[in-house]
């Protein structure tokens, strides 16, 4: 909505002319810019300025809802508003469990057990609902080449023997993991920055990130001044993917970190 | 600079103001500033009667050298000084803010000036039983803060009463409001109608900044030009009405960390006399459960009085800003 | 006036107020009419003409003016209106789409102590103020330490490193805001601009079912208001009272703050806006600081003009960063150094020990204390005195049962809480 050409807003051509001119094209630079050199580039009087300015903040204002709403939706929906760890204390302290549409996040020393966790949920996740599952596929973005389909299948096998008693259900369940290995940081940026296609087509109702932490620290040494700013940026962004994802598509984000 | 226009002197008739005008002389600059042999052949208007008028406007329009002894009788019948409420910044000050000059504070946030500011006014207010405008642009101002400092100081009820009459507030956020209401101001003094600003002396902006920054920087280059017209407009309030004028801007951090006050180096020629403000409160919050007291220090950074870099301490407590 | 010539030097009467000859009395310092917000078009079309200053257009007539210098009636208009309205002793109406014109202005003009004056004294903004309840947090000493909640006509900035409960407190006060008036509350509604995603409907119920049963447990039964208030009084009730807005990057939050005056136009009940949090969109993505430091300067004007004129809170919160100077690296505010002074009142939130603490480093009017709290699932509490040594870790989610009291106690200036002590 940011980036909506001003061209599509019902302005005067000729003053969009003008502001194209001057490198304005998005809502986003005309919002950014201030009354002054509005006034400069334009050549408007302040009243009309104003106007403008008005409609191009109604074109990119976000929808309005009431807390209400939003807790009657998040209940009402067919899908949980929680997807249950299977462990009941962490589910209880949780409120229900890891919150859909939001980044949770596990951190610990390695060998604590985060990327077995990480594997167990994404068991969980293609069970269906009745069972406490998401009924969906599981994206797992793997930094660290750390998962294992041998152990994924184990835990099927061990934690739920019912359910997965016969060959269709492990080929089910590994059909709807899909593994995404990414060794730098530019191309996990550029695979979730892309990602909104594969989340349609494939049904995705979990993503895995495993681990946020571990390409950052092989490429930015962080005794260097200069690469902690560029370091927090690219986090940052990948945080702001994340989250976008997590809410337009209702699915709970799952990210590992080192300590 | 005012127009031509008919009556500004017995020469000037419509035929002379018509004749003028149509020769591309609108103004009283323009005559001024052409030649009149050129203007007697293209206006048709003879030779004498141009030069009447330009000496004629020169004597009304140009300004005169005063004589240093009138100057100084003169600054020393109008010129007052007002304290602050605080000792040590009074004498840091030679006595404390002078009429007819503007005075910045600047510092860091949460340094004490707009403490410093309401401590001002209160003793303006109570003290030299004067009237004082406080102008707020960033929502610091505190009535309640105002009445606890005058009650901390063993001020009466009565005396508190009076003096909050003689205090007035207005809040700005704008830098054009700003301008349009010390526009008013002036306005108001030279018509007298409102007996408040008959006795004004202390105009207090706090802060200056926070109106203009927002239209520094970026493609442009009128928010510049606003910010001298803010300078030109408060100058001539503090010189012509002899008023103090005390003012608060921020500091900035500027490239790397070396501090500076913002607004740049056009900004620093303004201000008559700046103080610094610092503390020695460290940054990390963590620390804050130490229970420690916090030393400030108020330094001149630019005096056309006093010598600069001298300092003093203050302390701010329940009375606003004290030794 | 007398005009004599002493050697080619006109002599003018001395008057007692003005002796300086620095300007004659004809020709005051006039406004500029380049300090008007004027396109640069119009501003040059004026000069070539000779019009410099306000007492040259101010008699003019529409028509007269479009002609002179060559532009539009509509914008001579306009013009003219500016300059009219900069000279007279009242404040100017807000440019408004022309059907909410009428009504905004009204109620701006209730809202204000000044009406449509420009200044006002001093004894009548103390009205105001006193008049002005705060915004109760629940959390006694942090309320204390507020001087009673936190104010209304003023920005509030809560700093603190992640998960230390800056989201928590901002939904307890969209809850709290709530509060009937003959309970001593605003009895308002809260607008909640989330750019994070934090916001939780679930968690929002649970701290305004807790109100709700604080409420119904303080209520005095013989109070006929009281009851009736209580009535009505439901989670669902506090939840349709806050009105929520997700930004997804900073031109959504600038168009939103643009459009807030016609929104609180719209909702006239509301008492707090809430911006959780206004460093995230400013942190990743901004290459260039100098545009970033014009955008919150102009954010943080808007939202103090905002909260100035219709008489309500403003809550922000802000992340941490680390800064590593000459000592040990610690947090800092986030949005550097500038933002600093952007809002009036600053907590900053942090850990010590495995406590939480709050700590005012920037207020009008009171000092700079720091006291402790806690979060609870009910909400942001206050951390009892005497159970010190057993409140270990305010993760705990005890049911703490918060202290009796009516929130119309004015709570009596105690001595300064130190910290300290509670370390025992």
């Amino acid at each position: 909505m940011a980036l909506r050409k001003i061209q599509r807003l019902g302005i005067e051509p000729p003053i969009v002319e003008r502001l194209n001119k001057h490198g304005i094209f998005t809502c986003q630079d005309l919002l950014s810019k201030t009354k002054l050199e509005l006034l400069r580039m334009t050549g408007m009087t302040d009243s009309r300025l104003t106007a403008i300015l008005l409609v191009a903040s109604r074109a990119c204002v976000p929808r309005q809802t009431t807390a209400l709403c939003m807790y009657d939706r998040a209940g009402s929906e067919e899908l949980p508003a929680f997807f249950r760890t299977s462990l009941t204390q962490l589910d209880h302290v949780l409120h229900g469990g890891l919150p859909v549409g939001t980044i949770s996040e596990i951190a610990g020393p390695p060998g604590c057990g985060k990327t077995q966790f990480c594997i167990m949920l994404s068991v969980l996740a293609t069970l269906p609902v009745a069972m406490g599952g998401l009924d969906g596929a599981v994206a797992y973005i793997d930094t660290e080449s750390a998962f294992s389909a041998e152990r994924l299948v184990e835990v099927a096998r061990c934690r739920f023997p019912n359910h997965f008693s016969q060959d269709e259900a492990f080929v089910a369940l590994t059909s709807r993991v899909h593994v995404y290995l990414e060794s730098t940081c530019r191309s996990l940026l550029a695979r979730l920055q892309n990602f909104e296609e594969d989340l349609i087509t494939k049904g995705i109702r979990l993503v895995i990130l495993d681990s946020v932490a571990s390409l950052v620290r092989k490429e930015f040494d962080s005794s260097l001044q200069g690469n902690m700013v560029e370091r927090t940026n690219l986090l940052s962004k990948q945080a702001a993917i994340l989250k976008y994802l997590a809410e337009s598509f209702s699915i709970p984000t799952f990210q590992n970190s080192k300590l | 600079m005012t127009l031509l226009s008919v009556g500004l002197c017995p020469a000037l008739t419509k035929e002379t103001v018509d004749a003028l005008n149509g020769g591309g002389i609108k103004t009283v600059l323009d005559f001024i500033c052409a030649d009149v042999e050129d203007l007697a052949q293209k206006c048709s208007i003879s030779y004498k009667v141009l030069q009447s008028i330009r000496r004629l406007l020169l004597a009304q329009y140009s300004s005169f050298p005063v004589n240093g002894a009138d100057l100084h009788d003169d600054v020393m019948s109008s010129v007052a000084i007002l304290s602050t409420g605080c000792s040590s910044l009074d004498e840091l000050l030679d006595g404390g803010l002078y009429t007819s000059e503007l005075t910045e504070i600047t510092g860091g946030p949460a340094t004490g000036k707009t403490q410093l500011c309401m401590t001002t006014a209160a003793s303006v207010a109570t003290t030299a039983q004067q009237n004082v405008l406080y102008i707020d642009t960033n929502g610091g101002f505190s009535s309640q803060r105002l009445q606890d400092i005058m009650a901390a100081r063993g001020n009466t009820d009565k005396i508190m009463a009076a003096a909050f009459q003689r205090l007035r507030c207005a809040r700005t956020f704008d830098l054009f409001e700003l301008l349009s209401l010390l526009e008013m101001t002036k306005s108001s003094m030279d018509s007298g109608s409102d007996a408040f600003y008959a006795s004004l002396k202390l105009v207090v902006v706090d802060s200056v900044t926070a109106v203009v920054a927002p239209v520094l920087g970026g493609q442009q280059t009128e928010g510049h030009g606003m910010m001298i017209h803010l300078a030109r407009s408060l100058k001539a309030l503090a010189v012509e009405y002899s008023v103090a004028v005390l003012l608060t801007n921020n500091q900035v951090r500027g490239d790397g960390t070396q501090r500076k006050p913002a607004l740049g180096r056009t900004w620093s020629h303004v201000p008559h006399c700046r103080l610094l403000l610092t503390h020695d409160r460290s940054d990390d919050a963590s620390l804050c459960t130490v229970n420690r007291p916090i030393n400030r220090e108020a330094r001149i950074i630019k005096s056309g009085r006093q010598p600069i870099n001298v300092s003093c301490t203050f302390k701010i407590d329940d009375s606003g800003i004290c030794s | 006036m007398f005009i004599h010539y002493v050697k080619g030097h006109q002599v003018l009467p001395r008057t007692s107020k003005h002796f300086r000859i620095y300007a004659q009395s004809k020709t005051k310092m006039q406004r500029d009419l380049g300090s008007f917000p004027l396109p640069p078009v119009i501003r040059v079309k004026l000069k070539d003409s000779g019009f410099s200053v306000v007492e040259d257009v101010i008699e003019m007539k529409p028509t007269e003016l479009s002609r002179e210098i060559g532009i539009s009636k509509e914008e001579s208009l306009e013009i003219l209106k500016m300059v009219r309205e900069s000279t007279s002793s009242s404040l100017p109406c807000q440019p408004k789409t022309p059907s909410n014109s009428a009504s905004s202005s009204s109620q701006r003009q209730q809202q204000h102590p000044e009406g449509n004056k420009r200044t006002v004294t001093a004894l009548e903004m103390l009205r105001y103020e006193k008049s002005s309840p705060a915004i109760v947090t629940f959390c006694e000493d942090l309320d204390e330490m507020l001087g009673g909640g936190v104010p209304l006509c003023k920005i509030t900035e809560l700093c603190g490193a992640p998960g230390v409960g800056k989201t928590q407190t901002c939904i307890q006060l969209a809850v709290d805001v709530q509060i009937p008036q003959c309970f001593g509350g605003v009895e308002g509604e809260t607008i909640y601009i989330d750019t994070e995603g934090s916001f939780l409907p679930q968690r929002a119920a649970d701290i305004a079912v807790a109100m709700v049963g604080h409420c119904r447990r303080i209520a005095d039964t013989n109070d006929e208001e009281q009851q009736t208030a209580l009535a009505e009084f439901s989670m669902e009730k506090l939840l349709s009272g806050i009105h929520c807005f997700r930004c997804h990057d900073y031109t959504e939050l600038l168009a939103l703050v643009n459009l807030l005056p016609e929104i609180l136009d719209k909702h006239k009940k509301v008492k707090l806006i809430v911006i959780d949090s206004i460093a995230f969109h400013f942190r990743h993505d901004f290459d260039d600081f100098s545009l970033r430091t014009r955008l919150l300067n102009g954010l943080a004007q808007s939202l103090i003009k905002i909260a100035s004129d219709y008489r309500l809170a403003v809550v922000l919160t802000n992340q941490m960063t680390t800064h590593i100077g000459n000592g040990p690296s610690h947090l800092i505010p986030a949005l550097g150094e500038s933002w600093g002074h952007a809002c009036t009142i600053r907590i900053i939130l942090f850990w010590k020990d495995n406590q939480r603490y709050a700590n005012l480093y920037k207020s009008p009017n009171k000092q700079e204390m720091t006291v402790p709290y806690q979060i609870t699932m009910d909400g942001l509490r206050s951390v009892p005195r005497l159970e010190n040594e057993q409140a270990s870790t305010s993760t705990s989610f005890r049911h703490d049962e918060p202290q009796d009291g009516n929130e119309d106690d004015h709570l009596n200036p105690c001595k300064r809480l130190r910290p300290s002590e509670n370390q025992r």
